[in-house]
Parts: C-alpha cells; structure tokens; sequence
C-alpha cells in the first residue's frame, strides 16, 4: 500500500510525467489484456455432487405420503381419547399437550385442529373420520379417510385421479396403523402414485413394519425402525428398499 | 474488515493528499469526453441470482416436476458458464469534480446440462441482459495522470434471455424481461493520460467485486 501511495504521488511531482504515465498505463493494458483472456469462467459445476434419484423418490414419497399417514393415525388416537374428557375443558387441554406439547389445538363442536398435524372432523359414522391438512402444501393429497378398527388401530387412506393444478395423475394410499402409548406402527401400506409422465412408484410394507416414536412431526426425525419396498416403473425401471433406523436419514438398499 | 481498512485508509489519504498541495492542482487538465471499455469476473446479474430456476433440475419434496425429472437429475450434472460482464461507455466531464457516464454492459450466462454416462451436453439453456445505466461520478482526487472517484448508477437490465433444449422432444421456450439495475462503486482510480486504465470496487448488478478497463479522454 505504501508503495502504490508513493507511486500515485510520485505522478505529480515527476518531471517527465508522461514517460511515467505511459509506462504505467502499458502495464494497465497488460494486466486488463490478462483479465480479458479469462473471459467465460465456469462459475458453478456440479459433476463431484452425490446424488441418488432413488433416495430423492424415497424421500419425496415419505414427506408425501407415509408421514401423512403417521400424523394422522396420531390425530385420530388423540380425538378418539378426547371424545372421552370432551366435557371436561382441564382435562382436554392436558390430553392435547400430552400428544402435541405446546402446539396450539382448536375444538370445534365435530372435530380438533392440531396446528401442524392438521383438522380431523367426525363423519355420520361411528368411528369413522376425515382427516386434512390446514395448508395443502403437506402432502400430494390434502384429504384423507381414518376409520377406527379398534384397539387403538386405524385404517389411513385417500384414493385421487389428478388434481386441480394438474401436477400429478394419481395417488392411492391404504395404510394401518396402530398407536400406542409410546409409538406408532404402520402394519400395512400401500402407496401408489402416477406422475404426468406415466411413471409409476408403487411402494408396499415388509413384514419389518415402520415404527415411529410419537410427535414425530415435532422431533423432525424419521420412524425408528421399518423396512418398505419401491418400484419404479413406466418408462423408468428402478427397485429399491428404504430401511429406517432412527436417524435424520433412511437408508436405502438397491435391490440387485 | 480489512478490505474495509484499506479502502477507509485510501480516502482518508485522498483527502488529505487533495487539500496539501493546491498548486498541483495546476497541472490537472480537464478533457470533457472519455471513451472506455470495462470488464468484470463477477457479473451482477448472476451474483444476485439468474433466472436459471425455470429449468426442471431442482425440485421441491412436494412438488417435483416430474418422476422423470429426478432421476434425469441424477444421471446429469450441469455447469454453468459466464461470460462475465463487459461495458463499454462514454463520458462527459462536467467540471474536475462532476462527469455523467451513458454505458451499456452485457453479462451472458449458459446452464449446461450433461449427461453422466457419456459426458455429452444434452441441453442449455442460456441468460443475456444488455443494461444501458447512467452513472453519476464524482472526481475527489484530480492529478494530471491519477484521478480517484466514486460513483453511481441507475439503468434497466434487458434481458435477452432464449432457451434451446436439445432433448428428444426438441421444445423452445423464449422470454424477456427488463429488470432494474443499480452500480455502485465507492472507490474508482484511472491512472493515464489520453489514454488511461481504470480499477473500480464496487456492488451492483453490472458487476460485483472490482472491475477494470480501459479508455481514451480527449
């Protein structure tokens, strides 16, 4: 820096300025001559990045599809167990703090909203429910069926051909669930979804049934245990298994 | 912080410098009109973000575009390619203290796609913006051969942004927009007599970081 401020100084007072000036400016020249042969630099490149298609479906469909089912098989034990303390105002507000903590929880005279489990309503029927989420960015479906099979167990699912903004062609989910004091388990599921290019991911369970610790949806985490099966189909032919163990993240074992 | 020391120091010296010596001062020659070509690494318009994100290569967990598109993603990987940005301008020297520049700058960039397997490009898609600014200069430091100055700008960004896929369903999207567009450059030196180069640091969406150049004043 000092040199460059005795240079600039140097310009003013030097006898023959315009030798020194000329001299600079040739070096100008070559240093923006330089510059200028590095025009078009590759800014950003992505070849090194890692990535797996069958763990972005994997994990598209459990955002979608399987943790929908889990939110829900939650929100039903919990209006099924509020229907019993309903007139007690003391006792509903800790039932609904002993499922979802400090989540707000609207009653209304046929249902509860949990804020983020979603609005679950009583139907005509005894046992059987109709479960939504309050923003429709939740899942592929906004609306699904929850009829009680008893002993804490429920039957999940929803069944759509399209949707308005026409994003996808169809997506069937079938799941039961059981919840218990500590967790919920998906016995069975089954998942079907067609996007608009015909291709098909069909997902089914395992005899190792997807395990989750309650308030998943709050804790942010994945079920604990569980193995599901996929296939990909329609133009694209990939078959995998996604195990979960607990972690943030699931696992995926390619099928050979 | 301590690019900032620098650049506090290089004002606090022109200051100083400019009020020491008035009779220097003398050999500054005023010439009205200046000519430049400038350049830049880092174009504006892409630091502050292309509008590359119409191309289906991220997808949101919700709402992907498509199967296909995922594992399309997976197989492919892309670059993204800048010309970087170049200005050619000219100026009119009010007084030693005040000059008006009209520029017209032009970034380019390209977001390739290639494939995987075979390391073949299987489509582009590229964004091109012309941005006409007028820029207020003002001159602190007046030597016969070192100027020193900051500036701003203000002018529209025409995008000229046309896509091309070279996949097998052959589509073609074309767009334009117009956007605003700001420089700002707190510290400019030109060195030279008629013919001078110019170093400025600045923030906008011509460019960010420094930019260099050439010119001729007469």
């Amino acid at each position: 820096m000092g040199c460059f401020l005795k240079g600039s100084r140097s310009f003013a007072v030097a006898q023959d300025d315009n030798i020194d000036a000329i001299s600079l400016s040739g070096k100008v020249a070559v240093l923006v001559s330089c510059l200028f042969a590095f025009s078009g630099c590759v800014m950003y490149n992505d070849s090194d990045k890692y990535e797996n298609p069958s763990e972005d479906v994997a994990r598209l469909v459990y955002f979608n599809a399987v943790m929908p089912v889990l939110q829900f098989a939650e929100l039903a034990d919990f209006y099924e167990a509020y229907m019993d303390v309903r007139d007690d105002a003391d006792a509903s507000r800790r039932l609904a703090e002993e499922y979802f903590g400090d989540t707000p929880v609207s009653f209304y005279p046929d249902g509860a909203e949990a804020f983020y489990w979603g609005k679950i309503s009583e139907t005509p029927m005894d046992g059987v429910y109709f479960a939504e989420f309050a923003w429709s960015a939740n899942s592929w479906a906004d609306k699904y069926n929850v009829d009680s099979i008893g002993g804490r167990r429920w039957r999940i699912g929803c069944e759509n051909n399209g949707t308005e903004d026409g994003s996808w062609k169809e997506f069937m989910t079938d799941a039961v669930v059981s919840v218990s004091d500590d967790d919920i388990r998906v016995e069975e599921i089954t998942i079907r979804y067609v996007d608009n290019d015909d291709v098909v991911i069909t997902v089914t369970g395992t005899s190792e049934p997807i395990a989750a610790y309650r308030m998943l949806y709050s804790h942010n985490s994945m079920p604990y245990s569980g193995i599901v099966n996929f296939v990909v189909s329609g133009g694209i032919d990939d078959s995998f298994s996604v195990r979960f163990s607990g972690d943030s993240e699931f696992v995926v074992i390619p099928v050979l | 912080m301590r690019r900032y020391l620098i650049v506090a120091f290089i004002l606090a010296f022109a200051y100083t410098a400019a009020g020491r010596d008035v009779s220097r001062r003398a050999d500054f020659h005023l010439k009205r009109h200046e000519f430049s070509l400038g350049g830049a690494f880092y174009p504006g318009r892409y630091a502050f973000g292309y509008d590359f994100d119409f191309i289906p290569r991220k997808y949101s967990y919700v709402s992907p575009t498509s199967i296909s598109d995922i594992y399309l993603d997976g197989s492919t990987y892309n670059k993204e390619k800048v010309t970087n940005s170049w200005t050619i301008s000219y100026t009119y020297n009010f007084s030693r203290l005040f000059a008006l520049q009209a520029g017209v700058s032009y970034e380019g960039g390209w977001s390739e796609c290639y494939r995987k397997s075979e390391d073949v490009m299987v489509s582009s898609i590229s964004s091109q913006y012309l941005t006409p600014m007028l820029t207020a200069r003002f001159s602190w430091l007046n030597r016969r051969f070192v100027r020193m100055y900051s500036s701003f700008g203000a002018g529209i960004a025409v995008s000229l942004s046309d896509t091309h896929f070279t996949t097998s369903d052959d589509k073609t999207y074309e767009r334009q927009n117009t956007y605003m567009s700001l420089q700002l450059a707190p510290v400019g030196i030109s060195v030279g007599g008629s013919f001078f180069g110019f170093i400025e640091v600045g923030i906008g969406t011509v460019y960010v970081g420094g930019c260099f150049g050439l010119g001729y004043r007469f």
